[in-house]
């Protein structure tokens, strides 16, 4: 499979809500490291994790995330 | 408390396992590498390495079909592919044996013949077997939806 770089407005949408990297872990049950690394674009997370975070952050999956370059 | 709560999640295990992985190849390597020193460096006897060896074979071979049984997409080969691959494995074997050490002596059998025809039936038949259960469970699994 093609390395895909995927790109996110975690930040902007946690931010939004005022919510901290931890607070928004403990949301969808990961460590904040994970969500920090999500945010640095440093990780690909599971289509579980990512479906996890847009129901947490109330926004669509295409809003949330989207590949490189493509947006 | 002694230490800090650790949390646990896709990414934590995801890289517990490559760095499992990783360390089990480096430990199977070094293994390998001190069998290999006290059998052919220091000159000891088999016998004094059958532990190692045990170890070894039941690491390296458990990981193998544990990871190809859970991966589950392998090639199972048909019957006639059976054949023609033990052949080839005893044929290889047993040449490259006995160009190492000559003819063995007919008493010695069950420590030169055996292992050499033995040894490769064993393996395809649990490469077969693997290959098969990890095909079988995946297909369960995808009946199930």
């Amino acid at each position: 499979m093609k390395d895909l770089e995927i790109a996110s407005s975690l930040k902007l949408a946690r931010v939004a809500r005022g919510w901290s990297q931890a607070e928004l872990a403990d949301r969808v049950d990961v460590t904040r490291q994970t969500i920090g690394l999500i945010e640095a674009g440093r990780y690909n997370p599971s289509i579980k994790l990512c479906l996890a975070l847009a129901r947490a952050t109330g926004q669509g999956l295409d809003d949330l995330f989207w590949i490189q370059g493509e947006r | 408390m002694l230490f800090e709560k650790t949390e646990r999640d896709e990414r934590t295990f995801a890289a517990g396992g490559r760095v499992a992985g990783i360390w089990l190849g480096v430990t199977h390597i070094l293994l390998a590498g001190v069998i290999f020193y006290r059998l052919y460096i220091l000159g000891q006897p088999d016998e004094e390495l059958r532990d190692f060896q045990t170890v070894f074979a039941i690491s390296l071979f458990g990981h193998m079909l544990t990871q190809l049984f859970l991966g589950g997409l392998l090639p199972v080969p048909t019957w006639r592919g059976m054949v023609v691959c033990y052949l080839t494995l005893a044929g290889v074997i047993a040449a490259v044996c006995l160009a190492i050490y000559g003819v063995p002596e007919a008493s010695q059998w069950h420590s030169t013949w055996l292992p050499t025809f033995l040894g490769p039936a064993i393996l395809l038949g649990l490469y077969r077997l693997t290959a098969w259960l990890g095909r079988r469970r995946i297909e369960k699994l995808i009946a199930e939806q």
